[in-house]
């Protein structure tokens, strides 16, 4: 058994590293939209490296990746994606920043899973002069030292805006249901939290508040079965557009027809359904302002004629609320 | 005939060799001693866990509590290290409630009846539940420095982790091989009648097994949080998988019966192998998960090709 | 004498039949157990309407239920169950949305593709003998990968009306959809209970070896339960995204089939093979359906949740092996 054991692991070796290597020279040869590692003949030089969850049914996330490549590979530089998978695969994202750092790229704009768990990751980055920026979500407070600056939506002041403009469209009184993000989500929580600051002291009443996962069929069943508990509801919030369609369809099957919605993003989905009288009013990120700003920020550290210790810690990339009285104007920024 | 034998070994160790230093020059910095090492340390919580997950399947059982238990007892060590209790405690904490489920496991599975699938899975989602419960939903870190320590310092220019991994594996191994125990856990996966009538305790044995599979779980998942300086209230989910693949593709047969520790923890060494090649080539994540399920497949593959094809030599009817 | 003899005889054979039924149908007990309780102690859950939403959430699940059953009944498993959802139903939505295809050739292809991914699998399970738990792991990943890139990981949303009346079409209280649920389930029922494949299928799960050498074609038999499974998986793909109204990459997924094998394995299919039973598919659906119910109802914090769920279905499988054990 020893003796064919070893053969076993031998012929697995082999086969597995055939794998990697042609697979590894026809990713490399491929130039297709896809690939990540896109080498550009003009000058600069450069890898910035992108690293986040995921951009599968995350057109907020996608919008910011979108925006960072296009800045990157517009100055001449090489723009590599990396994601950590769509379950809450928290140490993965760990892994591939390490991987980054072994690898000597020159930036990392980050968009952390958990505001704790990169800490140690980045204290290597740190040693290793990669310099580091943060999107969309931050890191534990007391570790400035190892980012350049935080871009990103101030959520828990996103979600407070949403709750005031929710008790403006209820004149003040009403039931609200709340569909949350996943567990563990810093970015979901800041924004019911910051929904319930918002509604305090008015009249609206929380009936209800379920996880929908940011998945649309959990959204739909944990809606559904909110309704059966109290179907008396003037208004909806959740955390984010991804869940909208399987609310709407809950609501579509208990025969509500007039229950305000308000949700988080921006999207130009949104804005079609905000438009189509679906969705009530959303409260806008701007990935587009993300992404630039931290490329920017970075390609200016990163050639010298932006002094990192100079940059603001934190810059707010802005939220404002579309509804249909302002449809023209969301519907220039939206993503 | 052995001779032969011994000789197509080496030389395919000498092929595995070689293609190794090839794949490795096409992708740049693999080789630094840095990404290495980084590849053993990323591969160290799934290491920990293959070495229970090994003992269960041999005994034809299966565990997929290793997720929950990875969340839920990281997330009692840590939330005891937050309120300032000596992290030796904490540690032994996390570990007994990792014990505690695995025992419980098997007091279902030798006990009841209860298929393991079906006992492991619930029992899993229930303790990840629970991780969640402690926590509140949110997740907890900023741990004190010799706790964080243990999974990102180095010593003697190796990480500490890889050591905690090395004692985890070596000791799994030695128990297996040269302890009564580990002698009867064979037996009773190769043939449970036979061990039954020989008059040993089946039952306990497999309470053990399973007992050992948790603790083991534990142990990864306060490593983990170490890594990271978190405890995030889902973290153990995808370890779930990875542990088990970790296993088959180390040879551990799903028939029970035979199945080295070592063997489970080079499995766990390819794993974490090809997740860092293919992060080192930059490859877009789509296609990673493509390549990622087709190596699974090509590797069980060649393997269990070669076992039929030496069942098949070896037939004496 | 015989007076006494006659009564004795009679109340034991009720006895008799009362503990066959309760262990053949442990499913169907545990589900009467768990509605009574809710039915008691859960506010708002006795009302038609509840009734009603949860056997909508739970005609697609029976459906999945199925074909996953088909697969334990044959000692193996399909873990790529639920990326061959997300699958297919971008599948779906390219062609009929964004291709503006005809309807019908958009559910065709998608079931096509599911099916085609079950025969991959059943082929590398048959015929390499790759252990199941491997090769639809692997093919899992796979397929993901594809969904994602075949999608750009874009969703999509506001489907054709003439799409989701597939599914949506209100029958009475009912739906298309639960229509579709019952009909495969009466289906399958025939299917297994009085044809031949049936039996050969109840036979292989039993006895892989012996089915082999009595001359049954077992080969064909395994190979079909792989492809009968990607084939559901493919239904539920596209009725899923009906009922949500858009189509995504990653629908399902792998909590999603562990969900399904839970309740399998719930309803009494067991992981060896042989047994499996469609009421027995049905009523595992069932069950973990009133208790999410319940559990929102009840207006559990989100954060219990999964606490609470796998306690609650730890007792069902506890009371399950008890009951096996006595009776």
């Amino acid at each position: 058994m020893k003796r064919s054991g070893l053969k076993v692991l031998a012929l697995v070796t082999v086969m597995m590293l055939l794998s990697v290597v042609s697979f590894g020279c026809t990713s490399n040869t491929a130039a297709t939209t896809a690939a990540a590692t896109t080498k550009s003949t003009a000058g600069g030089g450069k890898t910035i490296a992108f690293s986040l969850k995921t951009i599968t049914n995350d057109d907020f996330q996608k919008a910011i990746a979108d925006s960072i490549q296009s800045a990157v590979e517009a100055s001449g530089n090489t723009f590599e994606l990396v994601t950590a998978g769509d379950q809450t695969n928290v140490a993965n994202q760990v892994k591939q920043l390490e991987d980054l750092i072994a690898k000597k790229v020159d930036a990392i704009i980050l968009s952390p899973m958990d505001a704790n768990a990169v800490i140690p990751v980045l204290k290597k980055a740190k040693e290793a002069k990669i310099p580091v920026i943060l999107v969309d979500q931050t890191i534990e407070a007391g570790n400035e030292d190892l980012y350049v600056t935080y871009i990103g939506t101030d959520n828990f002041n996103a979600g407070k805006e949403a709750g005031t403009k929710v008790a403006e469209w209820l004149s003040n009184a009403g039931n609200v249901m709340i569909v949350r993000g996943a567990n563990g989500s810093s970015a979901g929580d800041q924004r019911v939290d910051g929904f319930k600051a918002g509604i305090e002291g008015t009249g609206i009443k929380i009936i209800g508040e379920q996880a929908g996962d940011w998945k649309n069929d959990k959204a739909m069943q944990v809606t559904e079965n909110m309704l059966q508990s109290n179907s008396d509801v003037q208004a909806i919030f959740t955390a984010s557009e991804v869940m909208v369609d399987g609310i709407l369809q809950a609501l579509a099957g208990a025969g509500k027809t007039d229950v305000k919605i308000m949700a988080v993003d921006g999207s130009k989905k949104a804005v079609d359904l905000i438009e189509a009288g679906d969705l009530t009013g959303t409260m806008a990120q701007f990935p587009q302002i993300m992404g630039k700003t931290a490329v920017d920020t970075i390609l200016g550290v990163l050639d010298g004629s932006i002094d990192a210790s100079k940059v603001d810690k934190y810059i707010d990339s802005g939220t404002s609320a579309y509804s249909k009285d302002n449809l023209a104007d969301a519907k220039k920024t939206a993503f | 005939m052995e001779f032969i034998i011994k000789k197509k070994s080496i030389l395919l160790v000498g092929i595995a060799a070689i293609a190794l230093l090839i794949a490795g020059s096409f992708i740049p910095y693999f080789y630094s001693a840095n990404n290495l090492l980084n590849i053993i340390r990323q591969s160290s919580v799934v290491a920990i866990c293959a070495v229970g997950v090994t003992m269960v399947i041999i005994v034809l059982g299966i565990d997929l509590s290793v997720g929950g238990i990875i969340s839920f007892s990281a997330m009692v060590c840590g939330t005891l290290m937050k309120s300032g209790t000596n992290i030796f405690i904490c540690i032994l904490a996390g570990a007994a409630v990792g014990l505690a489920f695995g025992l419980f496991n098997g007091v279902m599975v030798a006990k009841l009846g209860v298929p393991p699938f079906i006992t492991t899975l619930v029992v899993g989602q229930v303790a990840a539940g629970l991780a969640l419960v402690l926590s509140n939903g949110g997740s907890i870190g900023g741990f004190p420095e010799s706790y964080v320590f243990l999974g990102n310092g180095s010593f003697l220019g190796m990480p500490v982790s890889n050591y905690i991994m090395f004692v985890f594996v070596a000791l799994g191994s030695l128990f297996m091989a040269k302890t009564k125990m580990g002698n009867r856990i064979y037996a009773l996966g190769g043939n449970e009648m036979v061990v039954k009538q020989e008059g040993i305790n089946t039952k306990k044995i497999k309470i053990i097994v399973y007992g050992i599979s948790g603790l083991c779980a534990a142990c990864g998942g306060i490593l983990l949080s170490a890594q990271l300086d978190t405890v995030h209230p889902i973290q153990g989910e995808p370890y779930l998988l990875d542990t088990n693949a970790a296993c088959v593709i180390g040879g551990v047969s799903l028939m029970g019966g035979e199945g080295k520790i070592y063997l489970a923890f080079v499995g766990a060494m390819v794993i974490g192998l090809v997740r860092n090649a293919l992060n080192m080539l930059g490859m877009h994540p789509f296609y990673q998960n493509v390549i990622i399920g087709a190596i699974i497949i090509i590797v069980v593959a060649v393997s269990v090709w070669n076992k039929n094809k030496n069942i098949k030599e070896s037939k004496t009817f | 004498m015989s007076v006494s003899t006659k009564t004795i005889n009679r109340t034991s054979s009720v006895n008799q039949f009362f503990r066959r039924f309760v262990k053949n149908n442990g499913a169907i007990v545990i589900f009467v157990i768990i509605f009574g309780f809710a039915l008691l102690f859960v506010k708002n859950f006795a009302s038609a309407q509840n009734m009603l939403i949860i056997i909508k959430q739970s005609a697609v699940p029976v459906i999945a239920c199925i074909g996953m059953t088909m697969v334990l009944m044959t000692g193996g498993i399909d873990l790529s169950f639920g990326y061959n959802i997300g699958f297919t139903s971008i599948v779906a939505g390219l062609l009929i949305k964004t291709m503006g295809a005809p309807v019908w050739l958009g559910i065709l292809a998608a079931l096509t593709a599911g099916a085609a991914i079950g025969l991959g699998n059943g082929i590398l399970v048959d015929k390499v003998n790759v252990p199941a738990f491997i090769t639809t792991l692997g093919t899992g990943y796979i397929v993901l990968g594809a969904a994602q890139i075949v999608s750009k990981g874009n969703t999509i949303n506001k489907l054709p009306k003439n799409f989701l009346a597939v599914g949506q079409t209100p029958v009475g209280v009912f739906n298309t959809t639960i229509l579709i649920a019952i009909a495969v389930a009466v289906i399958f029922y025939i299917i297994l209970q009085r044809s031949t494949y049936g039996r050969a299928l109840s036979a292989f799960g039993y006895n892989k070896r012996a089915s082999f050498v009595s001359g049954v074609a077992t080969s064909k038999i395994h190979i079909s339960v792989y492809v009968i499974s990607g084939f559901m998986a493919a239904m539920t793909g596209i009725l899923l995204t009906i009922r949500v109204n858009c189509a995504q990459p990653d629908l399902g997924g792998g909590d999603y089939t562990f969900q399904i094998i839970t309740a399998a394995i719930i309803g009494g299919a067991s992981l060896f093979g042989g047994k499996g039973t469609i009421v027995g598919s049905v009523f595992g659906v069932l069950i973990i359906k009133v208790i999410e119910n319940c559990i929102n109802l009840a207006g559990v914090q989100y954060f219990l949740f999964q606490a609470v769920l796998g306690i609650v279905i730890l007792f069902a499988i506890v009371f399950e092996s008890i009951k096996n054990k006595k009776l």
